[in-house]
């Protein structure tokens, strides 16, 4: 392997490590869209229910 | 029995039926939720467990007919990927262009002596299927070819986006990978950030639920990545038969029980349309595509098989409550104005179930998806707050905060409104949806006029870029009843994408 695609193949790897623990966010974007939803439905059992 | 028991039997079968009416309408709304719930399980339920670096010799072809404006600028932005240059070739096909488009080929050419290869056709016009043909038959005459990247000339792939997408087949069980295609507009407008919004809640949000789910809808077309294997395996060529290329191929690689990917973080940016019109055509292109798809796939539907996913409940579900959506709109408001006359307080009950169910789903989903590309959701913030129109969150507020909109705001005036007032208010919330598709369309044939421009964006913001798109879904319902001409009606590009 030539040391241009050793050094391609080195930032892939890198990058697929980051990218998969990158996925992991998923689960804190759900908690906070859940938050937003709980919001309102607070509110309305508080002023209407 | 007498004449008022069956009477009352007639009208207790009267409100099964609105009620089954009504229920469609929750349909399309379960499907969004169920959809948005399973994205948080792509943290686990992810390819990126199988993929591994890999750089296989890719071939790129890229249809260009009457590209001058944007054609070089791509062949530029392909050769600064971050990607071993020996292992690229670009295939500019030529639809018998008649603008300078064969001069740019022939300067990238000269500029990047045996990266860039260009394929003239001398009778065009076909469409973008048979253009790709002609390129990947050439490229198919010898072996070089691994990997063959489907792309549209005037997208911009970031650099490290296709190493991102060639990782994933290091499962040999992968045929095809698809990317984000984000808008990417230098010039944007109201439109462009509405199709900005929508590609980041149909893409990466909604893409990696398909990724779990282990069945993809659609490859992007002006980024899919298949492997020699699987092209070979399609037969070797692109459907020329219907306006869905892009969705066959899709099919076609997963019913030869080929995986198909999509990969959030591979991003190519792309122009959109500005105006209704172009949008308009665009949109009913693919809508009409799709009515055949569904045709064409009728055994597949609902039929779960060992070999792929597409068969699976949850993916027809949610493909034919996209399908089906104005048709869900308008069945379920003619059964809600039916029981407000057959039993009003039944229908006020059933009204706010299903909306408050509509506003929790609609917060969740952009309260979610807008997170998965905040770039695109800071510069959209207008539309992210005004998605559904304007008049639907008014609709959606009567429906959580019963009495606020028709009793305290009025209030604050020092109105009240009479009981007919309420009526016919009531009426007007319960009909507004399929409505909301009329004010769309409205908005197309304002354009053109001199109040068009600031009267055609208000009226999208008031009725919702959704009812845009239903509105363009129900015009494709009424060109397939009349057989009329699908042509292939290329969308205009002026090289607007920020480079």
């Amino acid at each position: 392997m030539s040391d241009q695609h050793e050094s391609a193949f080195d930032a892939a790897q890198q990058e697929l490590e980051k990218d998969t623990r990158g996925e992991r966010r998923l689960i804190a974007y759900f908690v906070v869209a859940l938050a937003v939803v709980a919001v309102l439905v607070v509110l309305h059992q508080v002023f209407y229910a | 029995m007498t004449a008022d028991d069956w009477l009352g039997v007639l009208g207790s079968v009267g409100i099964v039926i609105c009620l089954v009416f009504v229920f469609t309408g929750a349909i399309p709304v379960l499907a969004a939720a169920l959809t948005f719930l399973v994205i948080p399980l792509h943290s686990f339920i992810n390819h990126y467990a199988q993929a591994s670096p890999r750089f296989p010799r890719v071939a790129i072809v890229l249809p260009a007919w009457n590209e001058g404006a944007v054609i070089g600028a791509s062949i530029d932005r392909l050769m600064q990927l971050e990607y071993p240059k020996e292992l690229l070739r670009i295939y500019v096909v030529d639809d018998a262009s008649t603008d300078d488009t064969p001069q740019v080929i022939d300067s990238k050419v000269a500029q990047y002596p045996g990266s860039v290869v260009n394929l003239r056709r001398n009778r065009g016009g076909e469409g973008k299927a048979h253009t790709l043909n002609f390129g990947i038959r050439e490229i198919l005459k010898d072996d070089w070819m691994q990997a063959l990247l489907i792309m549209d000339a005037d997208v911009i792939y970031l650099p490290h986006s296709l190493r991102r997408m060639t990782r994933h087949f290091a499962d040999p069980k992968v045929g095809a990978v698809s990317a984000y295609i984000r808008e990417g507009s230098a010039d944007k407008n109201y439109l462009t950030r509405f199709v900005g919004l929508e590609y980041v809640l149909s893409q990466p949000a909604a893409r990696r639920a398909q990724n779990v789910l282990g069945a993809q809808a659609c490859l992007a077309g002006g980024a899919q990545l298949h492997t020699r294997e699987n092209l070979l395996a399609i037969g070797g060529q692109i459907d020329t038969s219907s306006l869905a290329e892009d969705t066959i191929t899709t099919f076609e690689t997963q019913l030869n029980g080929r995986t198909v990917v999509f990969e959030p973080l591979a991003i190519v940016l792309a122009e959109e349309p500005q105006s209704i019109e172009a949008l308009w055509k665009q949109r009913l292109r693919w809508a009409r595509g799709n009515v055949s798809v569904t045709a064409r796939y009728k055994a597949v539907w609902f039929h779960p098989s060992r070999v792929h996913n597409l068969g699976t409940v949850p993916f027809g579900v949610v493909w034919f409550s996209l399908w089906l959506l104005p048709i869900a709109m308008i069945v379920s408001s003619v059964g809600l104005v039916s029981l407000l006359f057959l039993q009003s307080e039944l229908s006020t009950v059933v009204f706010r179930s299903l909306w408050i169910g509509a506003a929790c789903t609609y917060v969740f989903v952009l309260a979610l998806g807008v997170q998965t590309d905040s770039r695109i959701s800071k510069q959209a913030w207008r539309e992210v707050i005004t998605f559904p129109g304007i008049i639907s969150m008014i609709v959606m507020l009567t429906a959580f905060f019963p009495g606020l909109v028709e009793v305290q705001l009025p209030g604050l005036f020092g109105v009240t409104l009479s009981q007919q007032a309420l009526f016919a208010f009531t009426v007007s919330v319960y009909i507004w949806i399929p409505f909301s598709m009329v004010v769309a369309w409205l908005a197309r044939r304002a354009e053109p006029t001199r109040a068009g421009r600031w009267l055609s964006p208000t009226l999208i913001y008031l009725a919702g870029y959704g009812s845009l798109l239903c509105a363009i879904t129900f015009d494709s319902y009424i060109k397939e009843a009349r057989r009329a001409e699908a042509v292939w009606d290329k969308t205009e590009k002026i090289g607007r994408v920020a480079s």
